[in-house]
């Protein structure tokens, strides 16, 4: 390509003190998001995904520590901005929606000052501009009589209408990078292709970069151009979506393909693996998916996999990448 | 059936699970200075209740006239007040008089409210919303008020004013208990417990008994010190516990009008009841926090 | 439901219950030992004005007997007690039978609704603050003190310190502020602040533990994720969902708070109603004591419903029922 990268990200790390405990939740992870690129990142709960978003733009709460070596997005090398300069990235450059649309609006706060307030937090446009602007973002994202419904509070809608919402505040500032944190997850099957949609729709209208967290295998594959899997804080596999739904390389995505069928369920889908992920209280030394892994060798449980180029835009941390791609299943 | 053949283990299993979650609430109110230093005040305050009496230099209502309005000596190591009475046994009588008032009181209530919260809550119906207007009308207009007529009718000593505070006590136990009976009734845990074929009893036991006391405890905690707090207001109105009879109220209320001349009458009374109030407050707070983590502020 | 209708609702309640309290007041007075409206305690009430003037008194006895009935069935005597006490037609007192009621509440009525009020007010102000203040530095010293501070403001009765400001005041410190009487507006300084310490501390706990706990909401990491500032997050998300609730916390202390009133004006001798009614128990004088009473529990009904009122007004997921 081209272009050179929107986000990147070059060995982020982040812990959390929690009492007397440090817990590992990122331990290395590096990516590039290309403008106008889809990228799924997918994992169980747990695995870090949102906290790998969501800790490079100070969003995540408690006694928390990150430590990259390089964070550019654009032309700004995030780790050095000011607690300002990094609010006025966010949102205005980088917009995010949350998991749950209940709980994710202010209560006491018309739906439509909600969105105003984030296009006059980055003085993107004079009040009577703003409020003429929620409207058409109304209209893009799907709620029918925009004019009326911006005095309604968020109690007055659904869990889907409320999405739209959250994503009009998203996307109030036109922002180059969308971080969508498990979108659908709360919402209901149908509810969920709707938003998709949407997201889709804003997405190429505006070519707009979007990462896309997920643990439901099939959103991402339905919507992402291309796949980081992460276990444990760690990028296990990355490769565009039809080399990672032909040539699955590490033995924890090939489980994850399992749950393909399930498209759209809700819950806990994307665990056909028994087990569950770890919670490192000591940063990694051996592979961590060792201990659930049908292909684990003696090596496995010595030596940390990095992650290395299988083919173009293919990469995989497995020290039995071959054996796995090999092996018929 | 399961229940029967595991009664026993079930029970076993069920004591020391109550056991240990005791001793973590005993870990967590531990770990609250405050609500210790206050339950360490407050196990003083009882002690000097039972024993005042016996240790007390002088009877509540032995005066002497020539030495009236005294500063503290040897003798008198409080001071005396205008009547000539010793301000150290006034205390240590003061101090018995009031936890019998308070706790009397509390208890009546407590048992009133109990007995009407749970059949309230049992039986549902028509009981339950008449006992519950009934419990709005108290919640409605300050019970300070009521206890006042109360006093006034019945009269100023210790029975009437027991009786009083027992009065307008019992709907805040009432609505207490008729609430948790109501949210475990319907509560998961007992719905789970009886699906897997717990007897009524076993579940009662096993899970509203001890929900219950727990949250009775801090009704209790608060209970008590509030009632230290009226039976002492009523005083300050000139309503309070009839003379000679000692009390925190009448010492505080009438050193209140002494002041200027005579401070010393207002150190002791008037420092030893804000210290037990705060002492009560800390450990009901301790053990709210300690027994109901989750709840309450 | 209208606010209206829902209004109307609420007053016919205040209006039930302020009857049964009326209604159950009198006739404990009326069954007390020497029962209060007979004739012979009037008598004895006023035996001092017999043996001066038996002219007048005779007169005052006529007009008791014709004001409450005291020759009709209980229940007649009942009924018209409080229909007349609901028109605030409360006849005269027993203590002083040449004065309206109405003439003494005139002025302490005020007195007494000022204090309230003004303390709430001063409650309001002092205790927002800091419990913001307490919430931001959580887990420091300064949290430590304000919520220690606000926890003895709690747990000590007003009296108590209102005996202790009267000693530190009046004593240690005289001549800085009046601790005693009415009249000029330094007589109002300790009063009100006795008054104030107690929910001082009922709203900064309430404004501690409401604002972490919507610190922690979704919501608030939305707005962050917006780039709105942090201090227009705390201030127009956090503390704005705080305030909602802080209403339903100040209702209940406003009944505490006009009960305290009582004690506070006796201590300072401040002529307002609590004086009044500790005076009216005190001498028997029964009328006038169930007026006071009477009056100090509308004012707490009457705050009540203002104050659900304005709650249903700052939430709008309350719908008035």
């Amino acid at each position: 390509m081209a272009d050179p990268p929107l986000l990147t990200i070059d060995a982020l790390h982040t812990y959390f003190r929690r009492g007397t405990e440090t817990i590992y939740a990122v331990n290395g992870v590096s990516f590039t998001v290309l403008p106008g690129e889809a990228v799924g990142v997918v994992g169980e709960s747990g695995s870090g995904k949102s906290v790998t978003m969501l800790s490079l733009l100070g969003l995540v709460r408690g006694r928390v520590t990150v430590r990259v070596a390089q964070a550019q997005f654009k032309s700004w090398d995030l780790t050095r901005l000011s607690r300002r300069q990094l609010e006025d990235v966010r949102g205005r450059d980088i917009g995010v929606v949350f998991q749950d649309p209940m709980t994710s609006l202010n209560p006491v706060m018309r739906v439509g000052d909600q969105v105003m307030e984030a296009m006059l937090a980055h003085q993107y446009a004079p009040p009577q501009a703003a409020f003429r602007r929620t409207l058409d973002l109304f209209r893009e994202v799907g709620i029918p009589d925009g004019a009326a419904r911006f005095r309604a509070y968020p109690h007055e809608f659904s869990g889907g209408m409320r999405q739209r919402i959250m994503l009009a505040v998203a996307i109030a500032c036109e922002p180059e990078l969308l971080i969508a944190d498990e979108p659908t997850t709360a919402l209901d099957v149908t509810v969920q292709m709707q938003i998709l949609s949407v997201l889709q729709a804003l997405r190429s209208r505006r070519r707009m970069s979007v990462v896309m967290i997920t643990h439901d295998f099939g959103v991402a594959t339905n919507f992402c151009d291309r796949i980081l899997v992460l276990y444990a804080g760690r990028v296990v596999e990355s490769a565009a979506v039809t080399d990672f739904l032909a040539r699955p390389a590490h033995p924890y995505t090939r489980g994850l393909k399992g749950s393909i069928l399930e498209i759209g369920s809700r819950g806990r889908s994307l665990t056909p693996i028994a087990g569950s992920p770890p919670t490192l209280t000591a940063p990694p030394t051996a592979c961590t998916f060792a201990p659930r892994c049908p292909f684990a060798v003696p090596q496995c449980a010595e030596e940390l996999p990095q992650l290395r180029t299988l083919s173009a835009g293919h990469q995989v941390a497995c020290h039995r990448a071959e054996e796995v791609l090999d092996h018929v299943g | 059936m399961m229940v029967p053949a595991m009664g026993a283990a079930a029970a076993g299993r069920a004591a020391s699970a109550r056991t240990s979650a005791a001793r973590r609430a005993w870990a967590r109110y531990r770990a609250n200075p405050l609500a210790v230093v206050g339950l360490v005040w407050v196990l003083v305050f009882f002690l000097l209740g039972i024993i005042g009496p016996w240790v007390a230099p002088h009877g509540y209502a032995q005066t002497n006239y020539l030495m009236a309005n005294h500063p503290p000596t040897w003798a008198y190591p409080m001071g005396t007040d205008s009547l000539g009475h010793d301000m150290f046994s006034e205390i240590l009588f003061s101090i018995r008089f009031a936890l019998e008032i308070a706790i009397f009181a509390s208890l009546a209530a407590f048992a009133v409210g109990t007995v009407l919260g749970l059949w309230a809550g049992l039986q549902g119906g028509w009981v339950d919303a008449s006992l519950m207007r009934i419990v709005d009308f108290f919640f409605a207009f300050p019970a300070y008020f009521l206890d006042l007529i109360l006093v006034t009718k019945f009269g100023r000593g210790m029975g009437p004013i027991i009786f009083a505070l027992a009065v307008t006590g019992w709907a805040g136990y009432a609505r207490l208990i008729r609430g948790l009976v109501l949210g475990m009734r319907d509560g998961e845990m007992v719905e789970a417990a009886r699906a897997l074929g717990a007897s009524p009893l076993h579940v009662a036991a096993r899970y509203l008994f001890p929900n219950v006391v727990s949250n009775m405890l801090i009704a209790l905690a608060f209970g008590i010190p509030g009632d230290l707090t009226v039976q002492a207001a009523l005083s300050v109105v000139g309503m309070g516990l009839n003379p000679p009879l000692p009390s925190f109220g009448n010492m505080i209320a009438a050193a209140g009008g002494n002041i200027l001349g005579y401070p010393w009458l207002l150190y002791w009374p008037a420092g030893i009841f804000a210290v037990t109030l705060l002492s009560f407050l800390f450990v009901a707070d301790g053990l709210q926090e300690a027994l109901n983590p989750k709840g309450g502020y | 439901m209208g606010v209206f209708r829902y209004i109307l609702k609420r007053l016919v309640s205040i209006l039930g219950t302020i009857s049964a309290v009326l209604a159950l007041s009198f006739i404990l007075m009326h069954y007390a030992p020497g029962s209060f409206f007979s004739s012979a305690n009037l008598a004895s009430a006023m035996g001092t004005l017999r043996m001066e003037n038996a002219h007048l008194y005779a007169s005052y006895m006529q007009m008791f007997r014709d004001r409450y009935g005291l020759n009709l069935p209980l229940w007649r005597q009942v009924l018209e007690y409080v229909w007349h006490s609901l028109s605030f037609n409360f006849g005269n007192s027993f203590e002083n039978p040449s004065v309206p009621i109405m003439e003494q509440l005139r002025t302490a009525f005020p007195i007494s609704a000022g204090l309230a009020l003004g303390s709430i007010v001063l409650a309001l102000m002092v205790g927002f603050p800091l419990g913001v203040v307490a919430a931001l530095r959580r887990n420091t010293w300064v949290d430590s003190v304000l919520t220690t501070l606000s926890m003895a403001g709690q747990a000590l009765p007003s009296f108590v310190l209102a005996v202790i400001l009267v000693l530190v005041f009046g004593v240690w410190m005289p001549g800085l502020v009046p601790v005693n009487g009415w009249g000029t507006p330094a007589n109002v300084v300790l009063p009100i602040v006795c008054l104030a310490a107690g929910n001082v501390g009922v709203v900064t706990r309430y404004m501690r533990g409401s604002l972490i706990e919507s610190l922690r909401q979704d919501y608030i990491r939305t707005a962050e994720a917006k780039g709105v500032p942090y201090r227009s997050v705390v201030w127009r998300h956090a503390v704005r969902n705080s305030l909602t609730a802080l209403v339903t916390v100040i209702g209940p202390s406003f009944a505490f708070t006009v009960v305290s009133t009582v004690w506070v004006e006796n201590i300072f001798s401040i002529p307002g109603l609590g004086t009044l009614l500790s005076g009216a128990f005190v001498d028997d004088d029964i009328p006038l004591a169930i007026t006071s009473v009477f009056l100090l529990c509308l004012m707490v009904m009457g705050m009540n419903l203002l104050v659900d009122l304005s709650y249903a007004l700052m939430n709008p997921r309350v719908r008035l029922e």
